[in-house]
């Protein structure tokens, strides 16, 4: 099992609370898949995306690729509210969106539950095709 | 090995909304991904108070996985409410919701107190088709709300009549306004759910019965068998969905017996009915004995009900012979020797060999090698249509799919429907005959 990281748009550093696009930076987590132990690593800094041009923004080179980019090396991206825009811009770098309004620890605990289950099930799945 | 889904002849058990939405007066509310939604609602007309393609969902996405989707569904309950003017609201749930493991009962249930009534039924695919959830799906309404009236006083002579799964058998509609005819002719009152002028207050009546009929090989049994149960209502479970002379009267007897209805009237309506029926197959006898004009060796690839009771009516009344028959519906494993016993007591000692498969393919490469010493007679779905065109036979759509024929409200049930069904066969051989 390894550790996985969860980015977090807060800004009490208890509550989900801000939206993807007004976060000037997120709080980083450290997750251990085994115990779901959570430590906060580092404050991520998050260019400014906002151009003022909508339509396809999510596209290369895109100032909502550039934010999103700058998250590219985490899992997941924790918001109050976030566009379909920047969950399609974060996708590209294989990084999942949600909006949740939860305390942090318990909306990371949620997520560990269900990398737990997945976890479960492809073993499951493994083992039917060796057996 | 895992095998492909070839040539789907029915759907998963969310789609038995269907049934739902063919009580005027009740919407469906889906807690299932967008996708279930809109590719199960290919219906043509649903109860007549809402649009086929207006009904709430909770669109479950990735964050429903990961969170829970409770809450949408409470969300989106609470909004069906405020916004549909609706009689009765059936929550169902599909596979994503099930997998999650959502308590649609306890969110379904906080809506107790409401003015409307909100019910539920867990419907994921997974555990089956839509012939099944249609029967869960009734068990769920009766259970939960048709239960609050069951004090209302027994009404003499009141028969709840159920057929064929709605919009999955296309006939379903006309079926049932005919088989209603059929038990009113020998001074029976029906209660139906389903279509025009029936719904929510209809299954307020269920409870006042005296009797339930279920016309069915299988499906809609456990839902027939629970009003038993709950209401003391007596079953009268008929395999065979009538078509024919012989048949329909068969039919008109039984239920004349198990009701204890007027044995004069019975037998009056009988002769009645027959008379007329052989009128119009007298009247058409040089074209129907005309063996050059369709052979008389068939199939059918279709559901239970459709196997069993075209097969009867083109054997016991037309004197046509069975090639092996299909059924297409994956009946249970417990009431296939029902369906197989029903096949093998065909008159002049005819037994006819079915199968129960759900793998097209190897249904068509069958029908291909078979010899029906002329132009082979098919009776299926659409998929059929594609074979019948290989072996240049004709082809009758009877069952779902069906894409190029609509069917508003006819019906192959009792004489009259065998009438139409012996049109719908020699339309197809003239067809080819003439230009």
């Amino acid at each position: 099992m390894a550790k996985y990281k969860v980015a977090v748009a807060t800004n009490d550093g208890v509550h989900v609370n801000v939206h993807f696009g007004h976060a000037a930076a997120f709080d980083v987590y450290e997750v251990d898949d085994e115990s779901g132990e959570i430590s906060k690593v580092e404050v991520r800094l998050k260019p400014e995306h906002c151009d003022g041009t909508c339509g396809s923004r999510e596209t290369e080179g895109s100032s909502m690729d550039s934010a999103a980019k700058s998250l590219a090396d985490l899992d997941y991206v924790l918001c109050e509210q976030v566009g379909t825009h920047a969950i399609r811009a974060l996708a590209r770098y294989n990084v999942r969106a949600f909006d949740i309004e939860l305390p942090i620890a318990e909306a990371i605990a949620k997520i560990n539950e269900f990398r737990k289950k997945i976890a479960e099930r492809q073993k499951f799945l493994n083992s039917l095709k060796k057996g | 090995m895992a095998k492909i889904l070839d040539q789907a002849r029915y759907k998963c058990a969310l789609a038995a909304m269907q049934t739902v939405q063919s009580i005027p007066g009740a919407i469906p509310i889906l807690h299932s991904g967008p996708g279930c939604a809109s590719k199960l609602n290919d219906n043509n007309g649903t109860s007549g108070k809402f649009s086929a393609n207006i009904f709430p969902c909770t669109s479950i996405s990735e964050k429903e996985v990961v969170f829970g989707g409770a809450e949408k569904l409470r969300t989106t309950i609470q909004n069906a409410l405020r916004v549909i003017d609706a009689d009765l609201f059936v929550v169902l749930s599909g596979c994503t919701g099930e997998i999650i493991g959502d308590d649609i009962q306890s969110v379904a249930e906080d809506f107790q107190d409401e003015v409307k009534p909100v019910v539920w039924t867990k419907t994921p695919g997974f555990k089956g088709n839509n012939y099944i959830g249609h029967d869960w799906i009734l068990h769920g309404i009766f259970e939960q709300y048709v239960s609050k009236f069951a004090d209302v006083p027994k009404e003499k002579g009141l028969v709840n009549l159920f057929a064929g799964v709605p919009q999955q058998d296309p006939y379903w509609l006309g079926n049932l306004r005919e088989l209603e005819k059929l038990l009113q002719s020998i001074g029976l009152k029906t209660n139906t759910i389903f279509g025009f002028g029936r719904g929510v207050e209809n299954l307020q009546k269920i409870p006042a019965a005296e009797y339930t009929i279920l016309v069915s090989p299988w499906a809609g049994i456990e839902s027939a068998k629970y009003l038993e149960k709950a209401y003391g209502t007596k079953l009268l479970h008929y395999p065979t969905l009538p078509i024919g002379a012989t048949e329909t009267s068969k039919f008109l007897r039984t239920v004349g017996q198990f009701t204890g209805a007027d044995k004069e009237l019975v037998e009056s309506v009988i002769r009645e009915n027959e008379a007329h029926f052989f009128y119009y197959l007298e009247r058409y006898a040089d074209t129907i004995l005309e063996s050059r004009i369709v052979s008389k060796r068939f199939t059918v690839v279709s559901e239970a009900q459709y196997v069993i009771s075209v097969a009867k009516f083109l054997v016991n009344d037309m004197g046509f012979f069975p090639e092996k028959l299909f059924v297409v519906d994956d009946t249970p494993e417990n009431f296939r020797g029902e369906v197989e016993k029903e096949l093998k007591s065909l008159n002049y000692g005819i037994q006819a060999d079915v199968e129960f498969s759900t793998d097209g393919h190897a249904i068509h490469d069958q029908i291909r090698q078979m010899d029906f010493a002329g132009t082979p007679l098919i009776i299926g779905s659409n998929w059929e249509k594609v074979l019948a065109r290989d072996v240049k036979g004709h082809f009758v759509n009877i069952s779902y799919p069906m894409i190029e024929k609509i069917v508003i409200n006819s019906h192959v049930a009792g004489y009259s429907g065998a009438l139409y069904l012996l049109e719908e066969i020699y339309t197809a051989a003239l067809a080819m005959l003439k230009i």
